[in-house]
């Protein structure tokens, strides 16, 4: 049906029995399929979500020709040097509350960056996680609805891991950043995937017990709570402090007249950042 | 809440003393009662009492009821009525509506188009999550509610059906 992986020789690729052989994890990750090349690892684990594939099933590959972004965007997703990954989920959870995922899932990876490499890594509302105003991955989050019920999701992740500079095309190069590029050497990608299937699995299993844990998290290291933002919708363009997330992962937008308006924006721009480098993780722990 | 957890919770209730045990999750609850029994009663019983939705700010419209774990019921048929009767699907969430997968392409649904359980009828992106709408009932899209692209508040009115 695909291209199974292959490898060239002595290149360092996902090696799905490697991967699986350093997994911790009780369900994330397992199944695990494994592909050199694929349109968008997304829609595969899709196909597999309605199929009836457990929870968990996870569907990655070392290269995707049509990865996708928010809305038609594409998601630039080269060969061997970042992790795109997509994991399939059964929260059946109220409709009401599936935003928590989407915020949630950004939360993990931001997390086991900063405790792998120690890098400054934060997240973006609603869920991109960045480092020093770059960038690093983003998650897309797709779900189904039956009813007032949230059935099954596919979290998409992809991080930017080994790419240099020039692996980023023109357009990209001074909003986006990788592992690589901050540590100034390459890291091994199934440590980082592994690790990180672990951190989600953990923000995954606590949020369906009680979000509040993990809301309070993104808090502690969203880049641009309590800092000017300029915020974008159907209302227009708006520049305020963030103060808050409302219900419904909304924004609480003060702006310079002291007024408070409650926002759902399209996107947002931070336009100065938290120090949320120098805060401690606490709440949620991730495996040590 | 699924079947294995559910069981979970009763034999905790079960097996403790406490008579009755609530747990919220995701805007839904299950209550679990534990029947004390009588002297004249035979043994004891724990029994689901029901899973409630929270937070149901308006009547749900049977197209988008909550489906109930209690025993089932015997649906009579409705008599047939003069007038048509229309299906209201409402938005399960917060939003913004889209009619298609992505900008240009297709949309899922058209007026006129019959559409059955589990057809998509459109996406509602909250936070960055592309929800797609599933249809709980067959019938004709007779009114599309929502433009392309705008927000939709919860159980705002998305289409009219009439039933076929």
């Amino acid at each position: 049906m695909f291209d199974r992986l292959s490898n060239s020789p002595g290149e360092a690729y996902l090696d799905p029995d490697l991967i699986l052989s350093r997994l911790r994890t009780r369900r994330f990750g397992q199944p695990l399929y494994a592909f050199d090349s694929l349109g968008s690892t997304n829609q595969v684990c899709w196909r597999l979500a309605l199929d009836g594939y457990p929870e968990g099933t996870t569907v990655i590959a070392e290269e995707q020709t049509r990865g996708r972004g928010r809305r038609g965007r594409t998601w630039h997703s080269p060969r061997g040097l970042g992790l795109w990954f997509s994991v399939l989920l059964r929260p059946y959870g109220h409709a009401r509350h599936s935003w928590l995922l989407s915020l949630a899932m950004s939360l993990p990876v931001a997390a086991t960056v900063r405790k792998l490499y120690g890098l400054p890594a934060g997240v973006k509302w609603p869920n991109d996680v960045w480092i020093r105003k770059r960038k690093v991955a983003g998650v897309l989050v797709e779900g189904s609805v039956s009813g007032p019920s949230f059935t099954q999701a596919v979290v998409g992740v992809g991080i930017n891991v080994n790419h240099r500079r020039e692996h980023f095309p023109p357009e990209l190069r001074d909003h986006a950043t990788s592992i690589r590029l901050e540590l100034e050497h390459p890291v091994d990608r199934i440590e980082l995937l592994v690790e990180t299937l672990s951190a989600m699995e953990q923000v995954y299993f606590q949020l369906v017990r009680d979000e509040a844990p993990v809301l309070e998290e993104w808090r502690r290291l969203c880049t641009h709570l309590g800092k000017r933002v300029q915020v974008m919708g159907q209302f227009g363009t708006r520049i305020g402090t963030f103060l808050d997330l409302g219900p419904d992962g909304s924004i609480v937008l003060s702006d310079s007249t002291g007024r408070t308006d409650l926002l759902r924006p399209d996107d947002l721009l931070p336009l100065e950042e938290s120090p949320c480098c120098s805060r401690s993780m606490s709440g949620i722990r991730t495996s040590s | 809440m699924r079947e294995e957890e559910i069981r979970r919770l009763i034999r905790i209730v079960e097996e403790s003393n406490i008579a009755e045990l609530e747990v919220r999750r995701w805007g839904r609850s299950v209550r679990i009662r534990k029947f004390i029994p009588s002297p004249t009663d035979g043994d004891g019983a724990t029994t689901v009492v029901h899973a409630i939705p929270q937070q149901v700010a308006a009547p749900v419209p049977p197209a988008v009821a909550e489906p109930k774990p209690a025993p089932p019921v015997e649906v009579p048929s409705a008599p047939p009525k003069p007038a048509v009767q229309l299906i209201e699907i409402r938005s399960p969430m917060v939003g913004t509506f889209y009619r298609a997968p992505a900008p240009g392409a297709e949309p899922y649904v058209q007026v006129g188009d019959i559409v059955s359980p589990g057809q998509v009828l459109c996406i509602i992106e909250a936070m960055k999550l592309m929800n797609e709408i599933e249809s709980e009932v067959s019938g004709r899209i007779v009114e599309i509610c929502v433009e392309n692209a705008q927000p939709v508040e919860y159980n705002q009115v998305l289409f009219r059906l009439e039933p076929v």
